[in-house]
């Protein structure tokens, strides 16, 4: 019986619901291994930075690389993969862009502090889009 | 039926289809690169989707992109406009494998046209006059192509099969060079256009060229809208076309006209195209036909009232022609002169920004052009920023139309090649008309020693 994208969102719920990180199906002709992000709840979680200095100067840009929907959270989940005043590093999911079927991470350029994130779920973004506005750590100078 | 149409290109042309759509009461989504993010389509578009940033290969000429930003947009057809994708039948398959409509012919029409081998001996078989030489790629043995080469009489021309347009050809004088033309062209064509197939023609010296404009619908109905003459080139790059073209005998236009007609039946193609001949001691040789709309279109539009875009549009949309043969109407002359940014003494391209633009108008003249004041002229594209087109009652009636509307077209900001359209209008033989297509290039270099 082939495993159909419902069966694998519901199949997402469980584990989440019941804390389970993973999960490797196997059937004849195919397999299917789940992974949970739970670095991500974690780091969901949010913790404030003390002292936000003025931010707009030296701030950098997550921006979206591909045409599509924004979507601030994953579709599975309500909570947004980021918020402001959240602690993040470079390469973190700020968001997700819908195409179809498909959904394109929006990634953080630096590690930082997120500001703001700026584009609205559901809106139409493109290459290069704004998404979210992120203060960079301490000594490290971004590439403006 | 669709009702929402994306424009897979830029610049004037992107314009030209997004007029067209609109005034079909269509919705229009524009993909475009991050250079052209400023552009006038992009704001009146109904949708605007940045794709990716400015070189082509990612952008325009990325299918994939095109297509997500298809589904995304909810658009049901792509107009692929001329260059870019135009041409690829691989693209047209790939935008009908996903459901949408391809705004152009079927898929095996534009991948028989690209290969001009093909393209020969499907047109010889509908009866259009065809450069003399075989309708086949040319064998591997020398000896054999130097006994082809004696039969057709130097001087020869060796082509590949996958160029067109000016590229990956050779003109071999004697026997003497024919071996290493060969090899050159035959290398060179692999590399190129990943087909190392080359075939042979007689070299024409001092040919016209001349081309067919066809619109054909889904229910087998072929129209050819009648002639253009497009002779004036520098490096193979035409600079101005004109319709009709001036000084040929109007009865044998006819006949090749209805032979491209033919062509077209056999084929099943659909949607608009060009069938490009040269012209030599009244005779007609096709050379190859261009599977899309062109750059020059505006003058057969001019001419015969007929908006190709258009009815480009309503034939994917599987409406019927409206219009028979015999209701084309030719009226006057039109003349477009590409309005390029670029200097018009080097031909060095002149990217920038236009700090005024001030466009020239009136009775018979007609300007497509994507630019306004402030507009950048991007160094990643084309150098193409306009077109104008002169219409009149007679030829001289456009080319004196042509001459106001240039005096007062004032670019600013870039350099155009305004100065060098103003110094055509007054040499006599352009103004005579039914020059040859070496004519731009000496006249050039007249001027130049002259100085």
């Amino acid at each position: 019986m082939p495993i159909e994208l419902t069966d694998i969102e519901r199949l997402a719920q469980i584990l989440e619901r019941s804390g389970v990180d993973a999960i490797e199906i196997e059937e004849s002709g195919q397999s299917l291994k789940l992974v949970m992000d739970t670095g991500a709840r974690m780091a969901a979680s949010p913790m404030l930075a003390a002292a936000a200095g003025p931010a707009a100067d030296h701030s950098v840009i997550a921006k979206a690389d591909v045409a599509g929907h924004f979507l601030a959270a994953h579709p599975w989940r309500d909570k947004p993969f980021v918020a402001p005043g959240q602690r993040i590093e470079a390469g973190a999911i700020v968001g997700l862009v819908k195409i179809g079927l498909l959904y394109a991470p929006v990634i953080a350029p630096a590690a930082g502090t997120v500001d703001a994130v700026i584009a609205e779920t559901g809106a139409m973004v493109g290459y290069g889009t704004p998404i979210a506005r992120i203060r960079p750590l301490g000594k490290i100078s971004p590439i403006s | 039926m669709f009702d929402k149409v994306l424009i897979a290109n830029r610049g004037e042309i992107a314009l030209r289809i997004q007029r067209a759509c609109r005034a079909m009461g269509l919705k229009t989504v524009v993909i475009h690169s991050e250079a052209d993010n400023d552009a006038r389509y992009v704001a009146l578009a109904d949708q605007a989707l940045c794709i990716g940033p400015a070189p082509a290969s990612g952008t325009y000429l990325n299918a994939a992109a095109i297509l997500l930003a298809a589904e995304v947009s909810g658009a049901q057809a792509i107009h692929p406009g001329y260059g870019f994708l135009s041409e690829s039948a691989e693209f047209a398959e790939r935008v009908t494998r996903a459901g949408l409509t391809f705004i152009g012919p079927p898929a095996d029409c534009i991948r028989t046209m690209g290969d001009k081998v093909a393209a020969k001996r499907t047109m010889r078989t509908a009866g259009v006059p065809c450069v003399p030489g075989p309708d086949s790629a040319l064998p591997d043995d020398p000896a054999e192509v130097r006994a082809l080469a004696r039969d057709i009489g130097y001087p020869v021309i060796i082509k590949a099969a996958g160029g067109g347009g000016g590229r990956g050809m050779r003109i071999v004088r004697n026997e003497d060079a024919l071996d290493q033309a060969l090899a050159l062209t035959r290398a060179e064509a692999s590399k190129a256009f990943k087909n190392a197939a080359v075939y042979i023609e007689k070299f024409l010296e001092k040919p016209r060229h001349i081309e067919i404009q066809v619109l054909c619908d889904q229910h087998d109905n072929h129209l050819w809208l009648g002639d253009r003459d497009c002779s004036l080139q520098r490096r193979n790059q035409k600079v101005v076309e004109e319709a009709p073209a001036p000084g040929i005998d109007r009865a044998l236009i006819e006949q090749v006209g209805s032979s491209c007609v033919e062509a077209c039946r056999r084929i099943g193609y659909r949607g608009a195209g060009t069938f490009e001949f040269l012209y030599e001691d009244g005779q007609f040789f096709f050379i190859e036909m261009n599977t899309r709309v062109q750059v020059e279109h505006p003058v057969t539009e001019m001419t015969t009232g007929i908006d190709i875009v258009k009815e480009q549009i309503r034939i994917a949309q599987g409406e019927p022609l409206r219009i028979s043969q015999a209701d084309i109407a030719r009226v006057g002359h039109a003349i477009e002169f590409r309005i390029n940014a670029e200097d018009p003494t080097t031909f060095a391209p002149s990217p920038g920004t236009v700090t005024r633009w001030d466009v020239p108008g009136g009775i018979g003249i007609r300007v497509d052009s994507h630019i306004t004041a402030g507009a950048t002229v991007s160094r990643h594209y084309d150098s193409l920023i306009g077109k104008l087109i002169a219409h009149g009652s007679t030829r001289d009636e456009a080319m004196a139309r042509a001459r106001v509307a240039l005096s007062e077209l004032r670019a600013e900001g870039i350099r155009t090649n305004v100065p060098l359209h103003q110094a055509i209008l007054s040499d006599p033989t352009f103004c005579r008309g039914g020059y040859d297509i070496h004519h731009l290039e000496h006249w050039m270099s007249a001027r130049v020693a002259a100085q």
